[in-house]
């Protein structure tokens, strides 16, 4: 297909700083400027190795142990034991894959409703426009987490994927606003209106033009969408609204107060204090690192140090 | 003054219009997969040590028959009971109207969420002054990762904490009741100690696992404000230092009127944490307890409030904030 | 820069009121005689009506509400009772009538005198609930002012007629009377009719369909004052707790040694745990808990435990309707995997005990009566795991790589549902799935969100195993109905008993074990009549069926008894003593049975 000269200034228009080598350098950077980055840095690959591999570290089953029932923390038990012998760091290891993944699939569905929603009413303004950013309205008024404990009555959403699926429901509002509203001062830049100009289609410009300029904006987000979802369902399982069978965070917290008695009686607190640990270690590991996020996408603050 | 009317109005019924929209979720919600509040009624009259016979007797003369009206017949008296603040019966409170329960519970909630939002507003603002004006300096530096880990830090790990140490292991804090029932209510100082006793630990749940992202907030605006032309000649003309801060603290406030509509809702979401961990008798408590004993009715009611809350509040805030930012009002 | 300012002093205030109200805490602690306990019965909830009729009524059993008298809950004597507002009642050889003599000081709130039409009042108000007609009731003559004789119904058969009526929760006629027709008695009697005449019984359901009606207006009924007969009186309420304070016109009102109670709410066992080893209640009741917390509540050296039996046992139930717990033979090789000691210890230290037998009763309850010819015959299914794989492998199960393979050779996966805050189930669950995870059955516990839930979800037959309460009580009717009544599909419609299959999911059969069994003895019942004839039958005369019940129990296993709970409770003794603490029977009432019984006293103050 031959290109038309006037194609050319599209492609000069299209601002390339966060593809390629470079980007991965820059980021690197803004990383090992700080020493606390590096340390947010190592917390979040730390958990993200547990997630994966933790797991395998472990038999399918972990193994029980009545003598050790509330065991204090020892070489055997670094974080102590739970209400039937088992250690709770196995516990907490095994236990990160399904909070982590859900977080991820749940922070990913944030993302794709949040962007498909803002690009569209971003840049087809009009009616559509209106229609999603009521819906939008909506979803950001509705207080989320009691919304998703009624919902947690109607549907049985334990699985990874439908607790992603469903924390990303609840949660794209913001993200949408935030897309739609780069979307508009994009879809008025020369680039935009000369890919507009030549015929292409609006699915190729929102794809291809615009959606690679609001990227660096969801790469932001999607660390902070992360640990929203982490929180929403830790603790939607420690309320017990969902039912439960694998181990993870929210249910050894569930267990630790209203089952071990963690809250008045210093024998189980390892058990209540383990997922506490666990939670507290990553969000000081987020928010450390969100810090060095903030620089790489926005360039005005590597200046302002 | 009349573009300020049609918006109040449009405001108002866009807010009952979502306020209709939550009430038709929650009611297709419930139809889609009911429980069954009989039976589950039935069992808990025979762990109660009722024979099956008394049981079941028991169990007809409460609920009678069930309606089997039309789903859409329902949901327009369900709609018209609204609109008259009739939110139905509850289940698990037998012969108690759902707006009565929820009603008793509500200011509660209000209460707890109020204070801890004004708290955290207060903190997160003074803090994220000093923090901004002392950036340099490592106070402020602390001052900001305390901000902001805190508020990383999920409201239900604070309560947690903050349970464990006042109640537990250092116990002067009471809970489990608003307040001391021996004591006649009304205004009188055991009475007002007694209940400020009794919420000292939820508000200062919301006011921690808050205050950050006031902090983080002002903290940025004031920097912004600081490198303003207008600061820079007060200097210049060498007007005093706390003017300077009383300038620099007007107009880096503005921006943080549009955090209180996200404020509003995540403290309302988090009363269902806050109360649940310290047994405080608001709405978030009510919702689930209406969800452990599937009180559908009493769910929905509960759930409603909380959403209406929400909105009024949102609404307040947005007028509230024309009045102190007269740019936007024009 | 107004603004500011003005925030500034906001914050000043927000902080002062922090610190004051810091102070205020550590202060209000200075009761004087305030009895504290924690109410189990029902939620207390600020708007509820004042009406023991209401389920969730601020109206609270033993302190506020009254009845004839207060059962002892023993197995060993059924009959033996405590006296409520009745001062003396007698049966009638053939069981028919019960003649009851009211206490002749007993005075309602107001002064006024508590008579036989308050107690005439109360019968009918309990037709109109359904629990008169539970134990066929039939007519009330008021023989003076202060006795009354109850008549079962005609041909009534029911043998624990008095045993029920002396339950009765009385209400003052001059406030409930209102509410009844002038004729309700002659409509009671219309509804009773239980003959051929086709419209004698069409008047009948009518007159039925209108007491419901009543029923209801009843339990709605909100009175403005709480006007009680019992030792105390509703002061004042919060969501949190109940106040009330001695009431001057009790009939015993000079035993009652008590100026006011707190009945606290009851939302969850931590609560109470929470509440207990702070020393805050001066009775607790029986509450499920971990060792840890008994040895922190023991470590306050006023609180002291009081151990009585209980008739309910925790077991793990089988639908039949899924491959393979249909096969009685798999159901007893688990019996044989499940190591029921290792599991008590972890999920029910402190108030249970292994169970040693499968047989629908407790052991504490099986010993009075199960003779021991009968006990030989009865399999112990101790912890055996190489029997069970025998039976396994007789069954036609493989075992492949460490894992059991059902005949049909796919994987054996099994989910244990449990509920959300019922913590012993919780960590039974999680036990014996490692057991049988170890045996080479791949199994997990499935946490419900609510209880509600679990228990529409287990009737529906959704759940293949999970956590049942059996026994329930020291009357054998009820404690064999939960097993061989609604969950295995037998049901009392009128008096007649009636068999609905498995494959009506509506109707709550949920077990599926065959209506006819054979046992051992050569004996073939049917485990759903056995039952029903309990009902009808004195208990000297129950031995009989109750060894045949026990029995087709243990060859059966519908459900394993994995542990038979104890009734552990504890009172502190450093505001008040002379708590009943030898008396089983009067602790297993509350303890405003024990205040109006001249029991508990305050401490001289220090």
């Amino acid at each position: 297909m031959p290109i038309p000269d006037t194609a050319q200034p599209v492609h000069a228009f299209k601002p390339k700083p966060y593809n390629g080598v470079s980007f991965w350098k820059a980021a690197w950077k803004s990383i090992t400027r700080k020493k606390s980055r590096i340390i947010g840095f190592a917390i979040i690959i730390l958990f993200t190795l547990m997630a994966i591999f933790g797991p395998y570290l472990y038999s399918s089953h972990l193994p029980i142990n009545t003598n050790a029932i509330y065991a204090p923390i020892s070489w055997k038990y670094p974080l102590g034991t739970d209400f039937e012998g088992t250690s709770n760091l196995a516990l907490i290891i095994t236990g990160a894959r399904y909070v982590l993944l859900a977080a991820a699939l749940g922070a990913l569905f944030t993302v794709i409703f949040g962007t498909v929603m803002g690009l569209i009413a971003g840049y087809f303004v009009g009616w559509s426009d209106s229609i999603i950013m009521r819906i939008t309205d909506f979803f950001l008024t509705i207080p989320s987490f009691p919304l998703l404990v009624v919902l947690s009555t109607v549907w049985n959403f334990g699985h990874p994927l439908a607790m992603g699926f469903i924390l990303g429901i609840t949660s794209w509002g913001g993200m949408a606003r935030a897309v739609r509203s780069q979307t508009l001062s994009l879809r008025e830049r020369g680039f935009v209106e000369a890919a507009r100009g030549l015929g292409l289609s609006p699915f190729y410009i929102l794809f291809r033009e615009i959606l690679p300029n609001v990227s660096s904006y969801i790469g932001m987000n999607l660390l902070t969408s992360i640990t929203g979802c982490i929180y929403a369902e830790v603790g939607l399982f420690f309320l017990g609204v969902v039912p439960f069978h694998v181990n993870n965070w929210g249910v050894m917290l569930n267990m630790a107060v209203f089952s071990a008695g963690a809250m008045s009686s210093p024998d189980a607190l390892p058990y209540l204090l383990s997922p506490l640990l666990a939670l507290l270690l990553l969000t000081l590991g987020i928010v450390l690192f969100l810090d060095a996020v903030d620089e790489m996408f926005n360039p005005r603050l590597k200046e302002d140090v | 003054m009349r573009s300020f009317l049609i918006r109040l109005v449009w405001r108002i019924f866009s807010g009952i219009l979502m306020v209709l929209a939550v009430a038709s979720l929650t009611f297709f919600l419930i139809r889609l997969m009911p429980g069954d509040p009989v039976s589950a009624q039935y069992n808990q009259l025979i762990m109660q040590g009722m024979t099956p016979v008394q049981a079941e007797n028991q169990v007809k003369v409460m609920y009678g028959f069930i309606p089997d009206e039309p789903v859409g017949e329902q949901f327009i008296n369900y709609i018209w009971g609204l609109l008259h603040f009739d939110f139905g019966q509850s289940i698990s409170y037998e012969g108690i109207g759902v707006s009565h329960i929820i009603l008793t519970a509500a200011p509660w909630t209000l209460i707890l969420v109020f204070t801890g939002l004004i708290a955290s507003f207060l903190i997160g603002v003074l803090a994220g002054v000093i923090s901004a004006i002392k950036r340099s300096s490592p106070s402020g530096t602390v001052l900001t990762v305390s901000g902001s880990l805190l508020h990383g830090v999920p409201q239900f790990v604070m309560g947690l904490l903050l349970a464990y140490l006042f109640t537990a292991l250092w116990p002067i804090l009471p809970f489990g009741a608003p307040y001391d029932s021996s004591i006649d209510p009304g205004f009188n100082w055991p009475f007002i100690s007694s209940l400020m006793s009794h919420a000292v630990l939820p508000v200062v749940t919301y006011a921690l696992s808050s205050y950050g992202g006031w902090l983080l907030t002002m903290k940025s605006s004031v920097i912004t404000v600081l490198g303003d032309d207008f600061i820079l000649a007060s200097e210049i003309r060498g007007l005093k230092s706390s003017t300077i801060v009383g300038y620099i603290a007007h107009n880096a406030i503005l921006p943080l009127f549009t955090l209180f509509t996200l404020s509003i809702g995540f403290m309302f979401g988090g009363s269902v944490f806050i109360e649940n961990i310290f047994d405080y008798p608001g709405l978030g408590n009510l919702l689930l307890k209406s969800i452990d004993t599937r009180d559908y009715p009493l769910m929905s009611g509960a759930f409603l409030l909380i959403t209406i809350a929400v909105i009024v509040a949102n609404i307040i805030t947005d007028f509230l904030y024309t009045f102190v930012d007269p740019r936007i009002r024009r | 820069m107004k603004l500011f300012k003005r925030l500034s002093i906001l914050l000043l205030i927000a902080v002062l009121g922090i610190s004051l109200t810091a102070c205020g805490g550590s202060q209000s602690n200075n009761s004087n005689a305030k009895f504290t306990t924690v109410y189990y019965y029902h939620p207390i909830s600020p708007g509820a009506p004042k009406n023991p009729y209401n389920t969730t009524g601020n109206s609270f059993t033993s302190f506020d509400k009254m009845q004839l008298a207060w059962s002892s809950g023993l197995a060993t004597d059924l009959n033996k009772f405590y006296p409520g507002l009745a001062k003396s009642w007698s049966e009638s050889p053939d069981g028919m009538k019960a003649t009851i003599e009211l206490q002749p000081k007993a005075k309602w709130s107001n002064g006024k005198s508590v008579t036989a039409d308050d107690v005439k009042t109360s019968m009918a108000i309990a037709f109109t609930q359904g629990t008169a007609q539970s134990f066929s009731l039939g007519s009330v003559k008021v023989l003076s002012n202060k006795k009354i004789e109850l008549s079962q119904v005609s041909g009534g058969t029911y043998k624990s007629f008095m045993h029920d009526a002396l339950q009765q929760t009385v209400v003052p006629s001059f406030q409930y009377g209102k509410l009844l027709p002038d004729d309700i008695w002659s409509v009671i009697d219309q509804s009773l009719y239980a003959g051929k005449d086709k419209t004698k019984a069409a008047q009948a359901k009518k007159a039925q369909d209108q007491l419901t009606k009543l029923g209801k207006s009843i339990t709605k009924f909100a009175p403005k004052t709480d006007i009680s007969a019992g030792p105390f009186i509703l002061k004042r309420l919060n969501p949190g707790e109940a106040y009330l304070v001695k009431n001057k016109y009790f009939y015993a009102a000079n035993k009652v040694k008590v100026n006011s109670v707190s009945l606290r709410n009851y939302t969850g066992n931590q609560q109470i745990w929470n509440y207990l080893i702070a020393g805050q209640l001066d009775a607790t009741p029986f509450t499920s808990m971990p060792k840890n917390i008994l040895n922190n509540a023991l470590n306050k050296k006023t609180n002291e435990k009081v151990t009585t039996p209980t008739y309910v046992a925790a077991s793990l139930a089988f639908n039949q309707k899924f491959d393979p717990y249909g096969n009685v033979n798999v159901r007893k090789a688990l019996a044989y995997v499940i190591d029921r000691e290792a599991v008590q210890k972890v999920a029910e230290p402190v108030v249970g005990k292994p169970a040693k037998y499968t047989d629908g009763i407790t052991d504490s309850a099986a010993a009075d009566w199960i003779d021991s010819s009968v006990r030989s015959k009865m399999n112990g299914y101790n912890h055996d795991l190489d029997k069970a794989a025998s039976i396994l492998e007789k069954e036609g199960f493989k075992k492949k790589d460490g894992k059991w393979l059902l005949p049909n050779g796919k994987p054996w996966t099994m989910n244990i549902y449990v509920v959300n805050g019922f913590s012993d189930w919780i960590q039974g669950g999680k036990v014996i799935s490692s057991q049988l995870t170890d045996f080479g059955i791949d199994a997990k516990p499935t946490i419900v969100s609510s209880f509600a839930q679990y228990q529409a979800d287990m009737a529906a037959q959704k759940y293949a195993v999970g956590f049942w309460l059996n026994s329930l009580s020291p009357n054998l009717y009820t404690a064999y109905a939960r097993i061989y009544g609604t969950p295995d599909g037998y049901n009392i419609l009128n008096g007649k008993l009636t068999y609905y299959d498995q494959k009506d999911k509506t109707k709550g059969n949920w077990i599926g074990l065959p209506e006819k069994l054979k046992l051992s003895t050569g004996e073939t019942v049917n485990p759903g009549e056995l039952t029903f004839k309990l009902n009808q039958l004195k208990p000297d005369q129950q031995k009989d069926a109750v060894q045949k019940l026990a029995l087709a129990t243990n060859e059966y296993v519908p459900m394993i008894e994995i542990w038979d709970y104890t009734h552990v409770q504890f009172v502190n003794t450093s505001r008040f003593n002379n708590f009943p603490v030898k008396d089983e029977g009067l602790m297993n009432n509350m303890p405003g049975v024990w205040m109006a019984m001249g029991y508990v006293a305050p401490k001289a103050s220090k």
